[in-house]
């Protein structure tokens, strides 16, 4: 009688630690569901836009504020370059950010300017 | 004697009901694993349909921004393309109705948009619009001005 009541206690211990061992596994499997967000086009607007300012001297004739303002207006983006960034929006986001490095000319040398983008919240 | 017998019948119980629910579980983990298994595959249909028609699109607008990049020339340089930089005239020549029917599209469009949302040049439109299209944003430079393109496929 002992032996079978140990039998039982152990099988329903078994099938306790089996069953928690598949949900451990589905639970560690979830983020595995998450979706992932498409950022090519993001790259490609941070790429233009690093483009377009090095190309239009706004590092050169003091348009830049208002080049990034513009851009921003536009494409519903924020963009950062040197220390400003487009009015209204925050530098300590927390998402996901592009940095590029551009050749810009400053107006007496040619400087590597860093141009930043990012989904406002 | 009676004792052991209901205590069997106690244990065979619980047993048969242990294994009625184990059943029931190993039937609702099947049917929900057929369920999540179907659900993602139509995700990832749905999120490569959504990535190739998004790259097509990027693809068209790099090929649009080549093709109607301003052109300059010095007297001591040969004519150079200006990257980046559009020139209305240029955007306008491009014969969007060929490149739709040599990509397969259904409908291709480019318009050019300034910051107060306004076209500034004539928009260029192949194929009727369709319910399911693939759009993407890039920037540009037109006379200096920073410019938004957005470019459709479907």
């Amino acid at each position: 009688m002992k032996v079978e009541k140990f039998s039982a206690g152990f099988l329903m211990s078994l099938e306790a630690a089996f069953s928690l061992t598949l949900l451990l596994i589905a639970l560690a499997a979830l983020p595995a569901f998450q979706a992932h967000k498409n950022t090519a086009p993001d790259f490609f607007l941070c790429s233009d836009a690093a483009l377009s300012l090095a190309k239009s001297g706004a590092f050169s004739n003091g348009g830049l504020q208002d080049s990034l303002n513009g851009m921003h207006d536009l494409a519903g983006m924020c963009f950062s370059a040197g220390s400003l960034s487009s009015a209204g929006c925050s530098r300590d986001t927390e998402g996901e950010k592009i940095s590029l490095s551009i050749p810009a000319f400053d107006g007496t040398e040619l400087k590597e300017a860093t141009v930043s983008c990012w989904r406002g919240r | 004697m009676w004792s052991e017998l209901t205590q069997s019948k106690s244990k065979n119980g619980f047993f048969s009901i242990d294994a009625a629910f184990a059943i029931f579980i190993a039937v609702l983990m099947f049917t929900s694993f057929a369920l999540l298994a179907n659900s993602s595959a139509m995700f990832a249909a749905s999120y490569a349909k959504e990535i190739s028609g998004t790259n097509a699109a990027l693809r068209l607008s790099s090929y649009v921004l080549n093709e109607a990049a301003a052109e300059r020339g010095g007297p001591l340089s040969g004519p150079y393309v200006k990257v980046g930089e559009l020139d209305p005239a240029l955007l306008q020549s491009i014969d969007l109705d060929a490149i739709a029917i040599r990509s397969g599209l259904k409908h291709a469009s480019v318009s050019v948009k300034d910051e107060n949302k306004a076209d500034v040049v004539q928009p260029l439109v192949s194929g009727a619009g369709q319910p399911e299209s693939f759009c993407v944003q890039r920037l540009a430079l037109l006379r200096n001005e920073p410019v938004l393109m957005e470019v459709c496929i479907a």
